[in-house]
């Protein structure tokens, strides 16, 4: 053909190929809104002049899903070349652009959203591999790795697979910039950002060993990790990357499937560049990104960033199902740590090494073990640091290699090693070092062989015992003791006996004599018991503890009896010891030791045996226990405790029985007990018993019914609230019937008992089922309740307003409440039915404002106490209107409750803020007005400070005043803490800033404990901030984590309790 | 009438581990006035402490020991002087009198015959080593949370305690608080029908920067306070402000430091104090930059055979505390309060043949009362070890990525050579075991 010709041919072919892109772009149809947002968009200017006229052929062919923003992407292209004359765009999706022949003419190649492209045959192929190893570019946008499925080759230049999207496209996700240096990224200015985007996930060939990757999912953030899709493995999500392949370049950039992406100046940027890197216009370091990790490594030092660090780690996470790549990569890092790494560096390496080290790191490891430091990080720690972990007799070779020819910190490391790796082959050496001159390779040697044990090592340990003296002789019957025990651990018991017995023998140490008289015990099975004897019928309290100590272990009945026996002639302490020995074994054949104990003279000893009783005893116990419970003896109070804590079964029946019989007294105790101990079939005995002819066993009944009984016991509790005799009597009743009518299921079962009992009970007893009947609503109670407060009876009047008042459930009451409080003539009446009615106010639901406000209004004008009007003030500001502020306000000058209508207007200025500026800011002059304070001026630039003097402080928090005269506020501790939203102390505080800013808050403050450190603080509307773990040194000042941009005005701040003892001075405002 | 009816937890918990404290029948504690004479106790009745680690943690715990009134603080340790003078300081005043010895070696406080017994709040990188030389000296201890910086160090830690017969009390104070004792009641004893699920919400970790090496100051012993941890360059912010309780070379972060705290919890009500999950899977986000490395958000799932899964999370997702959900209602509790569905739980007793847990009401004087009897604490170092293990298989587990499983008996992971490598750390050269 000649040049002309092909030329022609060419041109013919460009126009069938623009043709097919036409014909899908006008289906699209880009609006030309969009084209000109994407005009407006594209870089005017590009980053690297072209060396050449240079053509990139974009290709977006779907056999795959097609995405709709693919004429989105070819169009940006396009004008991308066309205003920056980087390149002349031209489109296709016709395969056979693919042949050598038309391939040629172009510098690189653009992949636009193409899915599961088809080539087949080795020829196309062979020609897209030859174009962009022969030093050509590829580029790939958004799909570009959703085809090579059956190309290997091909994933593998592109760099990886799409692998899912669960980062959906309506998702806005964040982005971090992986390599901000690179000029690539030029365009993002090194900062991450949220994109509204589908994201991909990578998958092999995928590698950040042969890509380097430039940007990607940043998977710290919250809303990234929260997909659902999200597997264990999401750890590293590429977003764009490149690499060399060889002499060409691919540019592959995850972000096109939105189409606003193509009017993305820093991602169209960010395409530009990369397509200029493909035509091989713009330099840019393809070096991967772990072998660019890896070289931050070899000159690491403390101080610097540790990304590269993390970045090795991370990859190192992937590796894992491949153990021929963690080989390959351990290959790497011992070569790094065979090179001039910095110490640092090294140690990084070494840490690596720990986890994924073999055999092929053990000779530099080694080597390093013996090496000197050049810095102050030994070469030999760092070397243990891998070394201990690595599973190979290699390493124990190595480390008794190095022991010969080190000394000092590093021999005395190298032998701890080898201990922790009980390498039995290093006895040999060992041995000889427990006689070493330095003390401390002497001491680490004995450890060693402690840890090691086998028989070796304990005949050397053995010897030593009588070689050598002080604290080095202690360490070895230390790791001698280690030795018995491994003796003891493979079964060998008489072995190990023999080495505890040498221990054991007097003139030792007493803290080895304990552990070894623990061994003998522990090893001598059947015989411990009349160790224990002799242990215990000897003058040495220490190894008396430890015998008694494992008592509870050995609790032959045998060795229970000769305790018990021996017990008496102990120390006082020593038999406390044994009861609680006993008590812990469970052992009931301890029973008579114990019952003789109770009556032992030493009240320790008493007061330990009556518990003891409380968990070895059992229904034969009860008569006594339950009879020093009902005595004045100093054991009555443990006795009863234990009687309720007793076990065994028929306990209860033994109890039920017994209460059958005894005096008063023992059965008050008794019915108290099987109360405590939630016995329900106690209750046909207890009514019963509450019609008693003692009183105090009536009285006790009545109480533990009203923690046992259910509602079918019900009318017979009521017919007893009816016989009471005296006033107690009917309110200890009363109060049972209550318990079990709050237990009963069958609302109207419980009402109508209570009705059924009213016709003849006595004015005492229809007091009391007025209260009750109160408790729980309903309409024929209301009614009953409503004509009971025009009873002639003034007691019958009392209990049906004060159970509307106190107790109704819901609001029906609330006229009639009104009523009484205006105009009853008894004040105790009027005072009741006002507060019933405040009560009311708050319970009332869907209300509008104006009505609510009307009540309160009523309940002002009919308060006459302070009290009532504070209680008033305290609710009032859920009334968020203008109109409460005109009723709050004249209380601002009431002595009696000023303080209380300082914070309600306070709370209602705050409220009303938004919506009222005006009226709010009036609010709060008007309160500065009366307190004669001026509220603080924050100015910009300047630290304004205010005390909590000048705020409005609601108890229990309060002002105290320093040593030094200063006030801070604090609410006194008594170890709570507050939920938001829970009445507690509150502190309000006003100032103004003189212009719009950002507000910043610093406390002064004193927080001696984590659990006295916290507040919920507010500024005007914003939300509470729970500030917490401020715990301080004393008075500091601490910044507030939050920072506010304000307006020009007036603020309110409120400090809300939470835990109290948290003390907190001044205040500092800084306006930027 | 019929005796109220729980499905009971007993038959699991008898096939199990179980609850050992559970069972153990001594729940109410001898009162000190009951050893010695009220209200004055004789000198040579007092437990003689030491406090080994006085930071503001430490002395808040030494604080609680000096209100006892049969144990008398004479001795304290640290190797930073502010915090070493400023305790001295406290225990002085609080006597009266110059009583308190100040050390910078732990080893000296530990070679004093006089004292019986020693608080331990240092660094977690260091708890374990304190702790294992205290009871090699003989002494009892109260061991601030969490245990140790791996599984090996926690094991050695038991081992030694049981051999020399010491007292260790592990500083989960919310074992010593009614709210906790009763929510775990209510659970074993089967009030809220089969527990099928516990979430465990815990404060999350920090991000910071990387700080320049700066030259050591004089008021602090760097060399020792880096102790066994791998040497690091010197700067401030590596040794203040708590960003150690984020380092990894020094704690495991608030995965243990507060996780362990709602953890046992979870092991208590859950019957497995002294067992262990058998699988372990979650996700975390670590930061990628700066000096702290620890997790700061994580959600981990650790499967029990009894068919329970732990949700083990920080308080973004998990509210803060232990939920316990069965298959009739749930029980919640925190530091502020306990909930439960139904709520008429609350109001329930749990009866004497029922499963009662051991009372105490005052960890450091649950400690005192057992160094007397010679008795196991509330928390006692088998159930400590079991559960700051929860700590680190899930520190380990969202670490690799990937799900583990784990056998409670062996106390080492099935299948899994890195994750078992990961059990144990190597120290810095003079300092062992």
């Amino acid at each position: 053909m000649s040049q002309r010709a092909k030329v022609t041919s060419v041109v013919l072919l460009l126009v069938v190929w623009c043709l097919s892109v036409l014909t899908s772009t006008s289906r699209a149809a880009i609006s030309a809104e969009e084209l000109r947002k994407i005009e407006d968009a594209a870089p005017s200017k590009s980053t690297a002049a072209p060396k050449a006229p240079r053509k990139l052929l974009v290709f977006n062919r779907c056999e795959g899903f097609k995405h709709s923003s693919i004429p989105y992407g070819a169009k940006a292209i396009e004008i991308m070349g066309r205003k920056t004359g980087a390149y002349e765009a031209v489109i296709s999706d016709d395969m056979s652009v693919f042949k050598p022949e038309n391939l040629k003419q172009f510098d690189a190649i653009c992949l636009n959203n193409t899915t599961r492209l088809k080539f087949d045959g080795p020829a196309l192929r062979q020609s897209l591999m030859n174009f962009v190893k022969s030093g050509k570019g590829i580029v790939g946008i958004h799909a570009a790795t959703d085809n090579f499925y059956e190309w290997p080759e091909a994933a593998e230049m592109m760099g990886g697979l799409f692998d899912g999207h669960p980062w959906r496209s309506n998702g806005t996700w964040a982005v971090q910039i992986d390599d901000p240096q690179h000029p690539l990224t030029a365009a993002f200015k090194g900062e991450g950002f949220k994109i509204n985007e589908e994201i991909y996930r990578i998958k092999a060939p995928y590698s950040r060993d042969k890509l380097r990757v430039l940007v990607s999912l940043d998977m710290t953030d919250k809303t990234n990790l929260g997909v659902k899709d999200l597997k264990l493995t999401d750890k590293d999500i590429p977003i764009s990357w490149l690499r060399s392949y060889g002499k060409g370049r691919i540019f592959y950039c995850s972000f096109g499937h939105n189409h606003h992406i193509f009017w993305n100046p820093a991602i169209l940027q960010h395409y530009l560049d990369g397509i200029q890197f493909a035509i091989g216009d713009l330099k840019a370091d393809a070096t991967p990104s772990i072998e660019k990790a890896l070289g931050a490594v070899a000159s690491y030092k403390y101080g610097q960033s540790r990304r590269p660090l993390t970045e090795i780690v991370e990859f190192i996470g992937t590796l894992h199902k491949s153990p021929q790549k963690v080989k390959e990569f351990e290959e790497r890092l011992v070569k790094l740590l065979r090179s001039d790494t910095t110490p640092d560096g090294k140690q990084f390496i070494c840490r690596q090494l720990s986890l994924i080290g073999t055999e092929y790191s053990v000779p530099t490891l080694e080597a390093m073990l013996t090496e000197k430091a050049t810095s102050q990080i030994e070469p030999s720690d760092m070397a243990r640091y891998a070394l201990e972990r690595i599973p190979s007799p290699a390493v124990d070779m190595a480390l008794r290699n190095a022991l010969g020819q080190t000394g000092g910190k590093a021999k005395v490391g190298i032998i701890n090693s080898l201990g922790q790796r009980r390498d039995t082959k290093s006895v040999k050496v060992l041995r000889k070092l427990i006689y070493d001159r330095d003390k401390d390779v002497a001491g680490a040697a004995v450890a060693a062989l402690g840890k090691i044990a086998g028989p070796k090592a304990t005949k050397a340990l053995d010897k030593a015992r009588n070689k050598t003296t002080g604290n080095l002789r202690l360490a070895v019957l230390d790791a001698y003791l280690q030795c018995a025990d491994e003796l003891r651990s493979q079964g060998n018991n008489s072995a190990a006996l023999a080495i505890y017995n040498q221990m054991y023998k007097r003139g030792e140490a007493e803290v080895i004599r304990i552990a070894a008289l623990r061994g003998i015990l522990i090893a001598s099975e059947d015989k411990a018991g009349d160790i224990i004897i002799d242990v215990l019928k000897g003058t040495d309290q220490a190894m008396q503890s430890v015998a008694i100590g494992l008592l509870k272990e050995i609790s032959a009945a045998k060795i229970i009896e000769a305790v018990t026996e021996e017990m008496a002639n102990l120390s006082v302490s020593g038999q406390v010891q044994v009861l609680s020995a006993l008590a812990d074994s469970k052992d009931a054949a301890a029973l008579p030791a114990v019952i003789r104990a109770t009556k032992a003279e030493n009240g320790a000893i008493r007061t330990a045996a009556f518990r003891v009783l409380g968990t070895l005893g059992g229904p034969a116990n009860v008569e006594l226990l339950a009879g020093v419970a009902a005595s004045k003896d100093d054991m009555s109070k443990t006795a009863a405790e234990s009687l309720d804590r007793l076990s065994a079964e028929g306990v209860d029946a033994a109890m039920l029985k017994y209460a059958r019989k005894a005096d008063a007294k023992v059965r008050v105790v008794l019915i108290r007990s099987l109360a405590t101990r939630q016995y329900v079939n106690a209750v046909p005995t207890l009514l019963e018993s509450a019609e008693d002819q003692d009183s105090s066993i009536r009285k006790e009944s009545l109480k533990a019914l009203g923690a046992l009984a259910y509602e079918n016991a019900l009318p017979a509790m009521v017919n007893l609230l009816l016989k009471a005799q005296t006033s107690t009597e009917q309110s200890a009743a009363e109060k049972a019937v209550l318990a079990t009518c709050k237990r009963a299921k069958d609302g109207d079962r419980r009402t109508q008992i209570l009705l059924d009992a009213l016709p003849g009970a006595s004015v005492g007893a229809r007091a009391s089922l007025l209260r009750l009947l109160g408790q729980f609503g309903g309409q024929k109670p209301l009614e009953v309740l409503r004509a009971a407060v025009k009873d002639d009876n003034e007691d019958i009047q009392y209990a049906a307003i004060r159970t509307l008042a106190n107790d109704w459930p819901g609001t029906e009451p609330a006229a009639m409440l009104i009523e009484l409080a205006q105009s009853s003539p008894k004040e105790t009446h009027r005072v009741l039915a006002l507060r019933g009615y405040i009560r009311m106010i708050g319970l009332v639901k869907e209300i509008s404002a104006d009505e609510k406000l009307k009540m309160y209004k009523a309940a002002m004008s009919a308060a006459s106490r302070p009290d009532e009007k504070k209680l008033i003030l305290a609710d009032i500001p859920s009334v968020k209107t203008v109109e409460t502020l005109n009723l709050v306000e004249p209380y601002l000058l009431d002595e009696a409750v000023k303080n209380e209508a300082k914070v309600a207007y306070m709370a209602l200025a705050l409220a009303l803020k938004e919506k009222h500026p005006k009226q709010a800011d009036a609010a709060i002059a008007r309160i500065e007005q009366i307190s004669k304070t001026k509220s603080a001026v924050v100015r910009a630039g300047r630290e304004t400070v205010i005390s909590p003097t000048e705020g409005i402080i609601t108890p229990p928090l309060k002002i105290i005043y320093g040593e030094d005269g200063t006030a801070y506020m604090v609410v006194p501790t008594k170890g709570a803490s507050l939920k938001q939203g829970q009445k507690g102390g509150r502190a309000v505080f006003s100032f103004s800033t003189a212009k719009k800013g950002t507000l910043a808050l610093e406390f002064h403050i004193n927080c001696p404990s984590n659990e006295d450190d916290s507040w919920y603080i507010k500024l005007d509307e914003n939300r509470y901030i729970n500030w917490n773990d401020t715990v301080t040194k004393g008075w500091q000042w601490r910044k507030f984590p939050e920072e506010y941009s304000v307006a020009k005005g007036t603020h309110i701040l409120v400090i809300d309790q939470r835990e109290d003892g948290a003390m907190m001075g001044k205040i500092k405002l800084t306006l930027k | 009438m019929k005796t109220r009816q729980h499905i009971t937890r007993r038959s699991f918990l008898k096939t199990t581990t179980g609850v050992v404290a559970g069972v153990t029948g001594f729940p109410y504690v001898i009162a000190s006035s009951a050893l010695g004479k009220s209200g004055s106790v004789a000198p040579s009745n007092r437990i003689v402490m030491g406090a080994i680690g006085v930071g503001p943690q430490g002395r808040g715990v030494m604080r609680q020991f000096l209100h006892e009134r049969d144990a008398q603080v004479v001795a304290v340790c640290d190797v930073k002087r502010p915090a070493r003078e400023e305790a001295q300081k406290q225990v002085n005043n609080y006597y009266g009198k110059k009583v308190c010895a100040g050390y910078n070696d732990f080893l000296e406080l530990l070679a004093r015959d006089d004292i019986d017994a020693v608080s331990i709040a240092s660094q977690d990188h260091w708890h374990v080593l304190h702790a294992v030389e205290a009871a090699r000296a003989g002494k009892d201890m109260y061991v601030e949370k969490p245990l140790g910086v791996s599984v090996e160090q926690e094991q050695v830690l038991r081992r030694t305690i049981n051999e020399y017969g010491r007292v260790f009390q592990f500083g989960t104070q919310q074992r010593s608080s009614r709210n906790f004792r009763f929510a775990c009641e209510l659970v074993l004893n089967g009030r809220i029908g089969r527990l099928h699920t516990i979430k465990v919400g815990v404060p999350g970790g920090r991000y910071s920067q990387s700080y320049p090496p700066m030259p050591v100051p004089d008021w602090i012993d760097y060399e020792r306070w880096l102790g066994p941890a791998p040497w690091a360059a010197y700067t401030e912010n590596r040794v203040i402000n708590q960003y150690w309780w984020h380092t990894s070379d020094y704690t495991l972060g608030f995965i243990s430091g507060w996780g362990v705290h709602h953890v046992d919890i979870g092991q208590w009500g859950n019957g497995s104090e002294l067992s262990g999950p058998v699988e372990v899977e979650g996700t975390a986000v670590f930061p990628r930059d700066g000096l702290c490395d620890c997790a700061v958000n994580w959600d981990v799932n650790l499967k029990y055979d009894n068919g329970v899964t732990m949700n083990f999370t920080d308080n973004t997702k998990n509210k803060q505390g232990a939920l316990f959900e069965g298959s009739e209602g749930w029980v919640f509790v925190n530091r502020g309060r306990i909930d439960a569905h139904p709520k008429s739980l609350l109001a329930e007793q749990i009866g004497p043949n029922e499963i009662n847990l051991p009372v105490s009401n005052h960890h450091q004087r649950n400690l005192l009362d057992c160094i007397k009897t010679r008795s196991k604490t509330v928390c006692p170092i088998e159930v400590a070890v079991r559960s700051n293990a929860i700590c680190h298989l899930s520190d380990i587990a969202i670490r690799l990525g990937r799900r583990l499983r784990w056998n409670p008996e062996k106390e080492e992971f099935i299948g899994d050579v890195e994750a078992n490598r990961m059990l144990k750390r190597a120290m810095r050269s003079p300092w062992r075991l």
